[in-house]
């Protein structure tokens, strides 16, 4: 039976697709056979992240439809031998995602999978509620920003309530906080909410891992690969870091500290 | 904004006007929102409930006299995006 992990944030843009990648590719490196999907119906994004936008014949939609079977929708990671792809319809079609689809496509793949891991659309809408639905875990991506984290918030509200687990009182869905686009130097000088404070003080959800503000994000997206390749970045490494730790492993934090400017940067007003 | 700092607050360190930051403020209307907007079905716990209910009925009998705990109603219920949180209480009724 694989595990179930919805990455979710309520706002759009905050890094849900970039984590769901790196998240997923992380896992395979590891041995996990891994499938991730796209939950976006009509704004399909995450094909472009993994670079496999141009293999894609049949989606998720056409698997619902009964149009092309699982296998024949999934698509092979180009990298890693245990990473698949469910690519998102680009249908505009916001129903075309059944309930009892989705749940027929996620007991077909538990079947097989280790992990599947679900990239949500933004927004609170069926979209969101279908991809949480199922989940055992649910990694929350949130910036340091007041209306990322009160979208933040208002999903934490839903994924406490309208799940699987919930319905069938089989407890609830572990959560997990990731903070992306950190800025340490902005947080050292209060002109950012600290990880501390989103944390514990405001969405009490135990924090996974910190990604800070990085030009490899954008970089890797270019290039269309899930920037934990990008083994040299600071984003690459704490995406690594996020992966170790969601599978038990003990890692500190690390690249969030301020850099201290020189005397001559200080000098000069570097 | 954060503003360009001078050559003289560069070189010694010091900060400006907005030492504060605005953080702070972020984190407190935060607080205002979270602790209003959902979530309520999780902070409203049956005993909780209960607690709040003693509360209020602390307060009510300051002004009135001799209403009692099952006098206080709380109904928490959810409308398509709403939750409300509903609150009835019976006055005794007045002697003649």
């Amino acid at each position: 039976m694989a595990k179930i992990v919805v990455i979710t944030s309520g706002k759009g843009g905050v890094g849900k697709t970039t984590t769901s990648a790196s998240f997923a590719a992380g896992l395979a490196l590891r041995g996990y056979k891994t499938v991730v999907i796209d939950f976006d119906v009509g704004l399909r994004n995450l094909d472009l992240i993994m670079g496999c936008e141009n293999r894609i014949v049949y989606d998720f939609v056409d698997v619902i439809s009964g149009n092309a079977r699982l296998s024949q929708a999934l698509v092979k990671d180009k990298q890693l031998e245990n990473l698949f792809i469910l690519p998102a319809s680009q249908t505009r079609d916001k129903d075309a995602l059944t309930d009892k689809g989705v749940a027929e496509v996620m007991e077909e793949l538990s079947k097989e999978f280790d992990y599947i891991i679900c990239d949500s659309p933004a927004g609170i809408e069926r979209g969101a509620q279908l991809a949480m639905y199922h989940a055992d875990e649910a990694i929350i991506v949130t910036n340091p920003e007041i209306s990322s984290v009160r979208d933040s918030d208002r999903i934490i509200g839903i994924l406490q309530s309208q799940t699987k687990k919930v319905a069938e009182n089989k407890g609830s869905v572990r959560e997990h906080l990731i903070i992306t686009r950190y800025n340490a130097e902005r947080a050292a000088a209060n002109e950012m909410m600290s990880i501390e404070t989103i944390s514990n003080d405001i969405l009490k959800v135990p924090l996974l891992g910190v990604i800070p503000e990085s030009h490899s994000v954008l970089e890797a997206s270019n290039h269309g690969e899930p920037v934990i390749h990008y083994t040299d970045s600071v984003a690459g490494q704490c995406y690594d870091d996020i992966v170790a730790r969601f599978l038990g492993e003990e890692r500190p934090l690390r690249h969030i500290e301020v850099k201290k400017k020189s005397f001559l940067q200080r000098w000069f007003g570097g | 904004m954060s503003k360009k700092k001078g050559f003289w607050s560069n070189l010694f360190g010091a900060d400006d006007a907005n030492a504060a930051g605005s953080a702070n403020m972020a984190t407190e209307r935060l607080k205002v929102i979270v602790a209003t907007e959902n979530r309520l079905n999780n902070r409203l716990t049956a005993d909780r409930i209960e607690k709040m209910k003693r509360e209020i009925l602390e307060v009510v009998n300051k002004y009135v006299n001799g209403v009692q705990i099952d006098d206080v109603n709380i109904n928490h219920r959810h409308e398509d995006t709403l939750d409300v949180l509903e609150m009835n209480i019976s006055l005794p009724e007045h002697k003649k």
